[in-house]
């Protein structure tokens, strides 16, 4: 069964836990696009469900290690991928643009 | 056709590598033919937007993508491919891992574009040998466009080709490393794939670095980004998409078929079409289901199947993947063109315990780490030091892809299972095991994989083997041979026993070399394309 959470709720929790990234430089303008890749992957869905669950982000603003529980180390690979693939990181390697993608042509 | 027709000369099921050549060939001769495909067209802009795995769409996440993941594993969860639900087979967890994609196009629209010739001896198993088929393999050549370069090699034969990408550095390391082992049988070529390397048209090569991904700019041979166009605006030929096979209709017993059913997938609705001739181009496995599920009261086992031939000796390469960073090129910047990311071909033989010997080919890939597959084999280093090293090792990565010959075994192979798909059409079941000589080719390989990265200055190697479909070269299905009892069609591709159904696509080579089929697919296809052009003149000008 496909679970749900609401873009608001999901956009809080990732604020959240990309802050506790330290990537959180390199993420947190692309902050609007993790939340929607996040919601549309199933894997990456499902765990910000479970974390959802038991956080306490919405009157915090922060989430716990303990809130992250075993679905953190899914979110932090997530979010460690999207730093390694994002612009500011292929510019310093000299590949941004990418050939072929919309923003490369 | 300005309209559906209801009839037509040749219907052809696919619109993949046997199907797209042969179309276009029937098609220009003036014979009236209907492509039926059982999936829909994909957007022209598909590969530039939504269907790329690179960092400038969504960094390269689909909705599929997982965590953690085996990065030799990444070309398998393209969304393209079909699930269970939808494909011939229902994919069942652990089992034979059929990949299908259910698109104008079929699985080309993923090719990596590599076109290789089989040899004279690839041919032992034949009812004919190389030279009958040397004239289509050079036309297929010139109407796909294949790059490379002429080498000379017994074992792989030359063909006809534009020029090939030049090398980059760790190309020329790989080559180094393949000729200081002085062995005469082991080279490292330039890689010959379908694709437009020469500048200047609107499907060059406009080097991504990868073509199996998709390539945006239709420079790897697709039927839909290079044949079809010049067909589609003929008056005898139509292209129908969403139209899913159900069977093959004859009257029982009777020796010619007189068309197919299929399934509207966009309505629910059922129609037939009849044909002269019907060509099944379906695939490896979905032909097979296809002649499964056409079984009557006189053939109750299946259509072409009175030997239980249908089905048998399913094959794949087994292959043996290993990925490395080569030091030597830690913290060099690009200079070079990337081109399309596999530019050589490697071959070689292994020797088994038993002493006998076996060849094997493959390539040597280096891409851009764009989508950062290498942070699996990080996972020990602190974030800054990731940074680093990611920076540090960006350009130095190499990996060899390669493979040996399947063995034809009866017990592995199609069958007719107890599933059926979403649109309510029975499946097929795969039995499929590893032969034990397979396994000892890829360690074999990987043996020979490792001492040339060594070679070529390699630090930790990720090593893999496979041979549970992830080839993507299904074969001898449907396989050709003079005896009935033996094979599925004839010399001619004509399925043994009916007059007027043909196969054409990977089922039919009996044998699978070391050595990509697609190709030699291809190269049968044209073959069929001039006896079939010849076939349906002679009946119409006997009929007038």
């Amino acid at each position: 069964m496909t679970q749900k959470i609401s873009e608001e709720r999901a956009e809080a929790l990732l604020e959240a836990i990309v802050a506790r990234s330290p990537y959180r430089r390199g993420l947190q303008p692309h902050l609007v696009d993790i939340t929607r890749i996040a919601l549309a992957n199933a894997q990456l869905r499902t765990a910000l469900c479970a974390i959802a669950a038991r956080s306490r982000v919405a009157t915090t603003g922060v989430v716990t290690k303990r809130e992250l529980g075993a679905e953190g180390a899914t979110l932090h690979a997530f979010l460690e991928h999207v730093f390694f693939a994002s612009p500011g990181f292929l510019s310093t390697v000299g590949e941004w643009p990418i050939k072929g993608a919309p923003d490369g042509l | 056709m300005a309209c559906e027709a209801t009839a037509c000369d040749v219907v052809i099921v696919g619109t993949g590598a046997g199907g797209g050549i042969l179309a276009h060939q029937l098609a220009k001769a003036g014979l009236k033919v209907v492509s039926l495909e059982q999936g829909d067209q994909l957007p022209e802009d598909y590969f530039q937007t939504t269907g790329r795995p690179v960092p400038a769409v969504d960094f390269g996440v689909g909705p599929s993508t997982v965590w953690p993941s085996d990065p030799h594993d990444s070309l398998f969860v393209h969304p393209l491919f079909a699930d269970g639900s939808i494909g011939a087979t229902p994919r069942p967890e652990g089992g034979f891992r059929h990949f299908q994609v259910l698109k104008v196009n079929g699985l080309q629209n993923l090719w990596n574009g590599v076109s290789v010739r089989f040899a004279a001896h690839d041919f032992a198993d034949w009812p004919f040998g190389y030279e009958t088929l040397a004239d289509d393999y050079a036309a297929v050549e010139r109407l796909i466009t294949v790059c490379g370069t002429k080498e000379g090699i017994a074992e792989l034969p030359d063909g006809e080709f534009v020029p090939p990408k030049p090398l980059r550095p760790a190309d020329t390391m790989v080559v180094q490393a393949v000729k200081s082992l002085k062995e005469p049988f082991s080279h490292a070529i330039p890689n010959r794939k379908a694709i437009i390397t020469t500048p200047g048209s609107a499907n060059s090569c406009i080097s991504t670095g990868i073509c199996t991904s998709g390539c945006p700019v239709g420079a790897v041979y697709k039927f839909s980004a290079r044949l079809l166009p010049e067909i589609a605006g003929l008056d005898s030929y139509e292209l129908r998409p969403n139209a899913k096979v159900t069977r093959v209709l004859r009257e029982p017993g009777a020796q010619q078929v007189s068309g197919v059913e299929y399934l509207d997938t966009t309505t629910g609705a059922r129609h037939r079409l009849q044909a002269k001739v019907v060509v099944l181009a379906a695939g490896a496995i979905e032909t097979p289901r296809i002649l499964f599920n056409s079984a009557d009261e006189a053939d109750p086992n299946g259509l072409a199947n009175r030997s239980d031939q249908v089905g048998q000796r399913l094959q794949d390469n087994p292959k043996s993947v290993l990925s490395t960073s080569l030091w030597r090129l830690w913290r060099h910047r690009r200079t070079y063109d990337i081109g399309y990311g596999d530019l050589l071909i490697l071959m070689s033989r292994g020797r088994l315990p038993n002493g006998e010997e076996f060849p094997f080919i493959g390539h040597a890939i280096h891409g851009l780490p764009d989508v950062p597959h290498y942070l699996a084999g990080m996972s020990a280093f602190p974030p800054f030091m990731k940074v680093q090293l990611a920076k540090a090792m960006f350009h130095s990565y190499v990996t060899l892809g390669l493979f040996c010959a399947g063995e034809a075994r009866p017990e592995n192979r199609v069958r007719p299972g107890s599933t059926v798909d979403r649109d309510g059409v029975p499946q097929v079941a795969v039995d499929f095991t590893t032969p034990e000589t397979a396994r000892q080719q890829m360690d074999e390989m990987l043996r020979w994989g490792r001492k040339i990265l060594r070679k070529a200055s390699a630090t930790q190697i990720y090593a893999t083997t496979d041979n549970t479909g992830t080839g993507i070269h299904y074969a001898g299905t449907t396989a050709i041979s003079d005896d009935p009892s033996m094979g599925v069609v004839d010399a001619d591709l004509r399925c043994h026993g009916l007059d007027n159904l043909y196969v054409c696509d990977g089922g039919v080579i009996p044998t699978l070399p070391d050595k990509h089929l697609t190709l030699s697919i291809m190269a049968l296809s044209h073959r069929l394309g001039r006896h079939l052009t010849e076939r349906v003149r002679a009946e119409d000008m006997i009929a007038a």
